[in-house]
């Protein structure tokens, strides 16, 4: 591709990017991918050498970011990625489309970013984004959008991460001495941090709709405004990886495991899901015209992708519920929830039913606040 | 999750019916594996995520949770001491 047309065909929102680059509004570049804990990975890419052109084929990585553990240790049995391939590289390709500048790291924008193995220009299979982008195509092969919204729970800790290193990672003290659900003066001594939460994250296309006490002393949820479920899966990783920058930062300590001590409740992860029709405009969940109704006017369509969800959620759990401690959540009468059945506006169930009409939806309340937006 | 409802909708699957109550209490209705290990074995026998990911996405994150199986298998935690280490 010559310059003329790379530049004819330039994402605006790589030109606004580089015209703040240019102008010392923005001096670092993150390019970001998501690994298979969910965490983001990748580099910081110095203005100037964005402008020259560093990142313009992406950015190398190396392949055992997708095939490592919390620890980054290099286990064995991953095909992909092993000691015979050498453990190469592959390539970071920015989604202008998924540009944010972070009002939390000053002079830094960062841009999500799609695996691909430079030899053959395919994405990376085994890559969390992706599997979600095949699975977001199946539905659309199928004549169906699905939308999805998070609610992330957390607890707000009165000691750092490192403090909690340095002890021997004891039991954290929290941030609060009694529950604190709905409770808007136990809330606001931890507001200014969640004021920064809401108006940073909002400011960083990641549109925050409340957030709240929880079940717990110390613990919070941050609801995100649902949208088509890549869009909502993006919000989620970076939200994560935000929260607990602005938290460090701002000299807080924060969690988001499933089950940080057995005596607390665990953190949830609640996935709001509703599917509609291929040009996500019409709302498909409910029954419409001469459509028979089910339960609470469920369409036969919204009933299977139900039905679907819980058939497959023991099989699929690996990717719900990815690690030793999130399955410590599952605990009887404890908000979280153990079995795979379904009630209307039903907490003690692992799917409620809520909304109606056109917004009636379904939320899987498996999902733990360690989930991997893009895989569950 | 979206490739589960997806499935429910190609084998036209019927949704159970509703559970009023108290869901915690629920008799004879599957429930989420109760640790990482019943999840591996679930996942290794599941002919229906072959059928939605493929069989390389499949084998890579069974061999993930194996890795952060068999790393919390081998290590001793401070419940093992409090537990045994005077009464053991």
């Amino acid at each position: 591709m010559s310059d003329h047309d790379h530049a004819a065909t330039k994402h605006p929102r790589l030109a606004e990017l580089e015209a703040m680059v240019r102008d010392g509004r923005i001096d670092t570049i993150v390019v970001a991918i998501t690994d298979m804990q969910g965490r983001l990975v990748g580099k910081r890419v110095q203005g100037q050498a964005f402008l020259d052109g560093v990142i313009s084929h992406g950015a190398h990585f190396c392949t055992y970011l997708l095939g490592t553990d919390m620890e980054m240790n290099t286990p064995e049995g991953f095909k992909l990625m092993n000691w015979e391939t050498g453990y190469g590289d592959w390539i970071a390709e920015p989604i202008w489309d998924q540009l944010r500048i972070l009002p939390w790291l000053p002079g830094t924008a960062m841009v999500l970013a799609d695996t691909i193995d430079e030899e053959t220009g395919l994405e990376i299979p085994v890559s969390p984004r992706t599997i979600l982008k095949r699975q977001v195509a199946r539905a659309a092969e199928a004549g169906y959008v699905v939308k999805a919204g998070s609610e992330f729970e957390f607890y707000v800790l009165k000691d750092s991460w490192e403090e909690l290193s340095e002890q021997g990672w004891p039991v954290p003290r929290t941030f609060g001495h009694y529950n604190e659900d709905y409770h808007l003066l136990q809330a606001t001594k931890a507001e200014p941090l969640h004021r920064l939460l809401r108006n940073q994250m909002t400011e960083a296309n990641v549109p925050i709709e409340f957030s709240k006490g929880e079940a717990a002393n110390g613990q919070h949820e941050v609801n995100i405004r649902y949208d088509h479920v890549l869009e909502s899966a993006d919000r989620s990783v970076v939200f994560k990886h935000g929260a607990k920058e602005i938290a460090y930062l701002n000299g807080w300590g924060i969690t988001f495991m499933a089950k940080p001590d057995h005596r607390w409740t665990g953190s949830s992860g609640h996935l709001h899901m509703s599917l509609w029709d291929a040009a996500g405009e019409q709302p498909l969940m409910h029954a419409t015209g001469r459509q028979k109704p089910g339960p609470y006017g469920l369409s036969k369509v919204g009933q299977q992708f139900m039905a679907g969800m819980m058939a497959l959620s023991r099989e699929l759990a690996v990717f719900i519920a990815p690690f030793i401690n999130s399955y410590k959540r599952y605990a009887s009468l404890s908000w979280a929830p153990v079995n795979i059945v379904w009630g209307r506006d039903n907490r003690t169930t692992g799917f409620r039913l809520v909304g109606r009409g056109p917004g009636l939806h379904v939320e899987d309340r498996f999902p733990g606040g360690d989930m991997n937006a893009y895989l569950t | 999750m979206i490739g589960a409802g997806l499935y429910g909708i190609e084998h036209g699957l019927t949704l159970p019916p509703e559970f009023k109550g108290n869901g915690y209490l629920a008799k004879d209705v599957p429930r989420m594996p109760r640790a990482l290990y019943e999840a591996i074995a679930e996942l290794e026998r599941s002919e229906a995520a072959v059928e939605i990911l493929g069989q390389d996405v499949v084998d890579h994150y069974l061999n993930a949770a194996r890795v952060e199986q068999e790393t919390y298998d081998s290590m001793v935690h401070p419940w093992d001491r409090e537990r045994y280490l005077e009464r053991g």
